[in-house]
């Protein structure tokens, strides 16, 4: 069950995925896993994304499972999103894992 | 705390990337085909585009874009380099440097006419006529005319597939600087099929992240028929600081199926970014997590453990200024505290005191040695300089530099790059014949600039020499004798009459040009070395040249001193300008009334009463001291009543109220909390001169 809750961060989201909002995204996962479980995000698919927010993102879920934490997407990913993971090799067949968590799909190796 | 600007970082980057760019243009420009500096450019051009992207620098980048695509071309053969494609980049880094200073400037037309020149340059060293593109308001003829051969190439002509097990990882600032491993792996796959896998074992915690830094790595397996060379040159701008490991796994048999990847679609996304393009939703109840395969977090902290080494950290000099005002004012301390216990008999008290004053030694010298830099970094930009001046003057002029790794106060070298450029123009412009003069002189056509550094003492001597004409110290006198400079037949030393070439709007330059002759310039050298507390020298010899002399003290904050007593004040004079300390007995001072010279080792040294300058109202010590003071070759001695020995002294400026009060350069704070005023010593040998002239002259 999902709760948009009244508690969401009052930081405004920057308007990008990319290395020049980094440190704001930053702030604003970090805090939103510090304080909540499970913590669920979501974005468009047409937001300008690059690599330095696809690798936060998984420093995000290495945070969560040490902490036993939940950390998901609210669905899957598309457009920029998903062009920069298939480029960067995220979406290896090898890694069936990547796909559950960002296509929401599963993969049989 | 002061936060630092990353537009501020990313300026300072650009003008070292500009200067990187203009330092290998300078030397391909000697020899075309160096394919090291066609690579460095290249490198430059591209990592200065990427970094002006990613802060915003949008024009900058654009333009930049060009000329990288114009280096890229002759770095893969299709355009060779010429000396008109590297006039052309010379003047667009002209150009980048002020798209930098003033981004949102309108430099659209000047833009456009270098891109134009650059395209002729581009067009006339690939043989192809510059109108067989397509110029609209930005040229892009060399970007559309992309001639590289695709990957499949030389299936045909004998070239093996082999498959390749690549693994690499970037240099952690790898996305800062602007290059994007997406662009890598894309050119990767340009070579052929590859199978990308990244590697996220470094990736560490949310905690242990610093986002900005890049921690993926990667493993492609790569079937192509390209040679090692290409692969590698796709990581030709990060190849210094990467970790690569290229293993070729052999050929590929015919039948064999090549594992193919899924990069169905590797177009740039160009989306404009939305207003909400991410929120961070905090669910209850949710499902739990389904990943569970991920790598162990101790990877992380071995990562970071591993990667720790020794870097150079980009530190903003103010923060070096405050610093170094922070130990200025330990030091005032420390001297007060090793006042008080020298007056105590505590020798536990004395201990530490002893111990501190080591320690703050060892922090000063620590401290001015964080401030230093080799002067070759100011030398570099006169190669330019001196690229231009050959243009502009018409003449072949060799530039030598020498003692480039002499090391001096950043804050003194960059004041010093103004008052050195007047100078190198002036060497090119008046020094320097033209190459006929120079034959008729039985000269070398190639006039040549000296440009040399080197420590003495506490000073740091900064010379620019030539080997033209040499200046006519005849004319010099008749030139200052008609504007009313000197009265008409006054009595001058050879240095005092070169001097005069330092003084306000002489010039004896019988053409003005724009680069120098309006007698604007040299007295503003002048104004800048004394405001570091430096001297001028000249010398020159008719028909062989000239050489100017800029002496300049190491740093600018802290100097010994030496502590003198003249009536009930005391000075400070800098301990490097010293030369001896005698002492003045009363009989002897009030022989020498009148005289003021003193007989030191068979040569006359005027010496000036301290006492009388500052007008103390106090009698002289019954035995005065005179502590002999020296600017290189001239020598004055300063009568003081007592001499109360060594002081580290922090300098602090005088306020704008004493700008007129030459005899002093500053103040410091002594350890019982009284002020010393520090004495210019260049003015006081100045006014010793002035002495030993009106004495000779009644005399």
């Amino acid at each position: 069950m999902e709760h948009i809750a009244d508690s969401l961060d009052p930081t405004p989201p920057p308007s990008s995925l990319t290395i020049r909002d980094i440190q704001t995204l930053h702030g604003l996962i970090t805090k939103a896993l510090s304080g909540k479980d499970p913590v669920r995000v979501a974005f468009k698919d047409d937001v300008a994304v690059d690599l330095s927010f696809i690798q936060l993102i998984e420093a995000a879920r290495l945070s969560a499972r040490n902490d036993g934490k939940t950390f998901s997407l609210l669905r899957p990913v598309g457009g920029n999103v998903r062009r920069v993971l298939e480029r960067g090799g995220f979406l290896s067949p090898t890694n069936p894992d990547a796909a559950r968590f960002w296509l929401h799909e599963e993969v049989t190796p | 705390m002061s936060t630092i600007d990353p537009m501020d970082i990313f300026r300072a980057e650009a003008a070292e990337l500009l200067e990187q760019i203009e330092q290998g243009l300078l030397d391909l420009e000697h020899q075309l085909d160096d394919r090291a500096q066609i690579d460095s450019v290249f490198r430059g051009l591209h990592t200065l585009k990427g970094s002006g992207a990613m802060f915003g620098f949008d024009a900058l980048a654009a333009f930049t874009h060009h000329c990288e695509t114009a280096f890229d071309r002759v770095r893969k053969g299709l355009t060779p380099a010429t000396t008109d494609l590297v006039m052309a980049v010379l003047a667009a880094r002209d150009h980048m440097r002020a798209l930098v200073d003033d981004p949102n400037g309108d430099h659209a037309a000047v833009g456009a006419e270098l891109l134009r020149k650059l395209q002729d340059a581009v067009a006339g060293g690939s043989g192809q006529p510059a109108a067989a593109a397509p110029i609209a308001e930005a040229p892009k003829s060399f970007a559309v005319d992309e001639t590289v051969p695709p990957a499949t190439a030389g299936k045909d002509d004998g070239s093996e597939l082999h498959r390749w097990n690549i693994r690499f990882s970037l240099p952690r600032d790898t996305m800062v600087n602007g290059t994007n491993p997406l662009a890598l792996l894309d050119e990767m796959r340009d070579l052929g099929e590859a199978d990308v896998r990244v590697d996220l074992s470094r990736v560490p915690p949310l905690d242990a992240i610093k986002p900005t830094e890049l921690y993926l790595s990667w493993i492609v397996t790569l079937t192509t028929d390209r040679p090692r060379a290409d692969i590698e040159d796709v990581f030709i701008f990060v190849m210094d600081e990467m970790t690569l490991e290229l293993e070729d796994l052999g050929p590929v048999g015919a039948t064999e199926t090549i594992p193919v990847a899924a990069p169905a679609e590797i177009a740039a996304a160009a989306a404009t970014p939305i207003a909400v393009p991410v929120a961070v939703e905090p669910i209850h109840n949710a499902a739990s997590a389904a990943d569970k395969t991920s790598p162990a977090a101790g990877a992380a902290a071995t990562d970071a453990k591993a990667h720790r080494k020794a870097e150079s950290v980009r530190v903003p000099a103010e923060r070096l200024d405050e610093l170094m005002d922070r130990v200025g004012e330990l030091v005032i301390a420390q001297s007060r505290l090793t006042q008080i216990a020298g007056s105590s008999l505590d020798t536990q008290l004395r201990t530490v005191s002893e111990e501190m004053e080591r320690l703050c030694s060892e922090l000063r010298t620590t401290m001015m040695v964080l401030r230093m830099v080799p002067v070759g970094t100011l030398f570099e930009r006169f190669r330019r300089l001196v690229h231009d001046l050959q243009r502009d003057t018409g003449k072949t002029i060799e530039l030598v530099t020498a003692g480039e790794t002499t090391e001096m106060d950043k804050t003194v070298i960059e004041r010093l790059a103004d008052p050195l450029v007047h100078l190198v123009r002036n060497a090119a412009d008046h020094g320097l014949e033209s190459p006929e003069g120079r034959r008729a002189a039985a000269k070398s056509e190639i006039g040549r600039v000296t440009l040399s550094a080197r420590q003495v003492g506490g000073e740091v001597i900064v010379t620019v020499a030539d080997d033209g004409r040499g200046i006519d110290r005849d004319k010099i006198r008749a030139k200052a004798e008609a504007s009313g400079l000197i009265p008409t037949g006054a009595a001058l030393s050879e240095q005092e009459i070169l001097q005069l070439i330092l003084q306000p709007g002489f010039s004896t330059a019988a053409t003005v040009t724009n680069l120098s002759g309006r007698g604007v310039g040299m007295d503003v050298v002048k104004k800048t070395v004394e405001s570091l507390r430096g001297t001028i020298d000249i010398s020159t010899r008719l028909g062989e040249g000239t050489t100017i002399a800029l002496r300049i003290p190491l740093t600018l904050a802290i100097i010994d001193g030496l502590l003198v007593r003249v009536g009930k004040g005391r000075y400070v004079i800098p301990l490097p300008a010293v030369e001896e300390c005698l002492e003045l007995s009363l009989e002897e001072d009030l022989r020498s009334r009148g005289r003021s010279f003193l007989s030191l080792r068979g040569s006359l040294v005027p010496f000036i009463r301290l006492r009388e300058i500052f007008s103390t109202g106090t009698k002289p010590d019954p035995y005065q001291k005179i502590v002999v003071v020296s600017t290189g070759e001239e020598r004055v001695g300063l009568v003081v009543d007592q001499i109360i020995g060594d002081h580290q002294t922090v300098i602090k400026s005088m306020s704008k109220l004493h700008d007129d009060v030459a005899t002093f350069s500053g103040a410091t704070i002594l350890g019982d909390g009284g002020v010393a005023l520090i004495l210019d010593v260049a003015n006081l040998v100045a006014a010793g001169r002035e002495q030993e002239a009106q004495l000779r002259a009644t005399a």
